[in-house]
């Protein structure tokens, strides 16, 4: 296996292998992938890509290099990571190609751009985060010389706070009611004067029959 | 046995089934309370008025509806336990208050751990906001009661209460006075739900802010009733007020349509749907003279990129008391 990281900053397409390096962002390669892509070796020699470790297979499973501080990529972050990279690359061809806006319209982009990067770098511990966080950062700078197509823009934090939410909820914030620190709360009962408006309002024929359909939902799913 | 309790921003609504099994009841009180100092005089003129108080030392808390009317007197603003459709952690005076509705409104338990379902918000799309406290404190207090609590998303219980013609799948908003709770639901399965936090308290207050007044009062002319079709109808002197309060409905209404747009891409691989669902409508913002035709109305203009096939758009049966009800018939069906 061959780990590499993307050096150019308007990522690299390895096109023999359908694939894309972006600026920062580390890849893992099989041996045979590598011998025969004729780009990565391009993309390598140009100085472009740079290999950072080449690592064998122990009983199928990955050995991560622990000094340069790679984790054990996962699955489902990298295709979700890649996912918001290739939106982000959508978006840096729409910010070429649109037509300048006005100021304003920049500065709510880039405020919810620095939103996003926030969001980013409260979460540890994944592999790919520094490549995204310096996609944004880029992005950032195309925006401020330029414009933005907002419905990828939305379209983009959409699947950022997808790809981030479960990770940060489920360190940062409790989960179950029975997790939080509730005051006791005490009122002289003495001093109350309060009366309720009740209503009846209406037969209970209608529960009565939602209660049976309920039940006949129960037994069909059974 | 059991109860369906709605907690509301702007009131809370206990439903059970009489006791000869024959019908609902529902209790319910103005979520709202006003701060004054318990002079004599207020006392006695409290006491001869027979307004709702609860007096700690030397402060007078006037209690429910009343304490709108006696804020609209004072040009004070009506304090609320809850904020935006959750309880504020830190708010002492609005817990007090609500541990003394809650307590009035639920009464005693039947027997022992009987079952309370009660209604919580779903998580906000346009802001941060506290759901597990909220729930925390509510399944705390109403179990020192002697309940047995359980939570349930808000318009999740709509859909129990009206669409049982439906098979309980539906796509559902309550407008609330503090949020939209919308959930999308499959044959009880709640397949996509969010909160927003602008409903009928931010058309109080932009209203409030555009026309130079306070939202107690735009609340006030709202509830005294306004043609959303036709604003000019009424009394002259609160044209402007009417005016703003639909143009704010109007974005409400988009605001809505626009999130559900944006929360079902996130979930549309998951989620699977007949041909065409129903859109039930409910909460006391759509009390609102033809709140259903504007709405249909704003829906048609964007129908063509809504993301869900509707079939058709309904008022619920009942739109104050039906959050209620559907947390009785889910309770009552555990």
């Amino acid at each position: 296996m061959i780990l590499v990281i993307g050096n150019d900053p308007n990522k690299v397409e390895v096109t023999d292998l359908g694939d894309v390096v972006y600026y920062k962002q580390q890849k893992i390669y099989s041996e045979a992938q590598y011998a025969r892509s004729a780009d990565l070796k391009r993309a390598e020699k140009s100085g472009r890509i740079t290999v950072l470790q080449k690592y064998g297979d122990v009983d199928g499973d990955l050995i991560l290099p622990s000094s340069s501080g790679v984790q054990r990529a996962k699955p489902q972050d990298t295709s979700k990571i890649d996912l918001v990279l290739e939106k982000m690359a959508a978006l840096e061809l729409s910010l070429k190609s649109a037509p300048t806006q006005g100021t304003s319209d920049q500065d709510a982009l880039l405020e919810r751009i620095g939103k996003i990067e926030e969001r980013l770098s409260g979460i540890s511990g994944d592999s790919c985060n520094e490549g995204v966080l310096e996609a944004v950062r880029q992005l950032a700078e195309k925006v401020e010389s330029s414009t933005k197509d907002t419905s990828i823009l939305d379209r983009l934090e959409s699947i950022l706070k997808g790809a981030t939410d479960s990770k940060s909820s489920s360190r940062l914030e409790p989960t179950r009611p029975e997790d939080v620190y509730v005051p006791n709360v005490s009122v002289e009962d003495g001093n109350t004067h309060i009366k309720l408006d009740v209503r009846t309002v209406e037969g209970a024929s209608d529960i009565d029959d939602s209660l049976k359909a309920l039940k006949d939902l129960k037994s069909q799913n059974l | 046995m059991a109860k369906g309790l709605d907690v509301g921003t702007c009131f809370l609504a206990c439903a059970t089934r009489g006791s000869d099994q024959s019908d609902v009841q529902v209790n319910s009180v103005r979520d709202a309370f006003l701060d004054i100092e318990a002079e004599a005089s207020t006392m006695n003129m409290l006491k001869m008025s027979n307004v709702n108080y609860v007096q700690e030392g030397d402060t007078v808390y006037i209690v429910g509806e009343p304490a709108m009317s006696v804020a609209n007197l004072l040009k004070r603003e009506a304090r609320r336990p809850l904020s935006q459709g959750v309880i504020s952690a830190g708010e002492r005076d609005g817990e007090r208050m609500l541990v003394t509705l809650l307590k009035t409104i639920l009464k005693e338990p039947s027997v022992d751990d009987e079952k309370v379902f009660f209604s919580v918000p779903a998580k906000a799309v346009d802001r941060d906001m506290d759901v597990i406290y909220h729930e925390a404190m509510f399944k705390k207090i109403i179990e020192s009661m002697g309940y047995k609590a359980t939570s349930m998303n808000e318009a999740a219980a709509i859909v129990y209460s009206n669409c049982a013609p439906d098979g309980f799948t539906a796509l559902a908003s309550s407008f609330g006075a503090g949020m939209v709770n919308t959930a999308l639901v499959y044959r009880t399965m709640v397949g996509m739900s969010f909160s927003q936090s602008k409903s009928g308290d931010w058309i109080d207050q932009s209203s409030a802010k555009a026309v130079g007044t306070t939202a107690t009062r735009i609340m006030a002319i709202k509830e005294r009733g306004v043609d959303l079709l036709d604003p000019a109808g009424g009394d002259p002197k609160n044209l402007r007020e009417r005016e703003a309060i639909v143009v704010y409905y109007r974005n409400l209404i988009h605001h809505v349509i626009d999130a559900i747009k944006q929360e079902f891409k996130k979930d549309s691989g998951t989620i699977e749907l007949p041909d065409s669902i129903p859109w039930i409508i409910s909460g006391g913002t759509s009390l609102a003279k033809n709140f259903l035709e504007f709405f249909k109305k704003e829906f048609e203009v964007e129908r063509a990129t809504f993301p869900i096939n509707i079939g058709e758009i309904r008022m619920a049966k009942d739109q104050l008391n039906d959050v209620a009800k559907g947390l009785l018939i889910a309770a009552m069906n555990e």
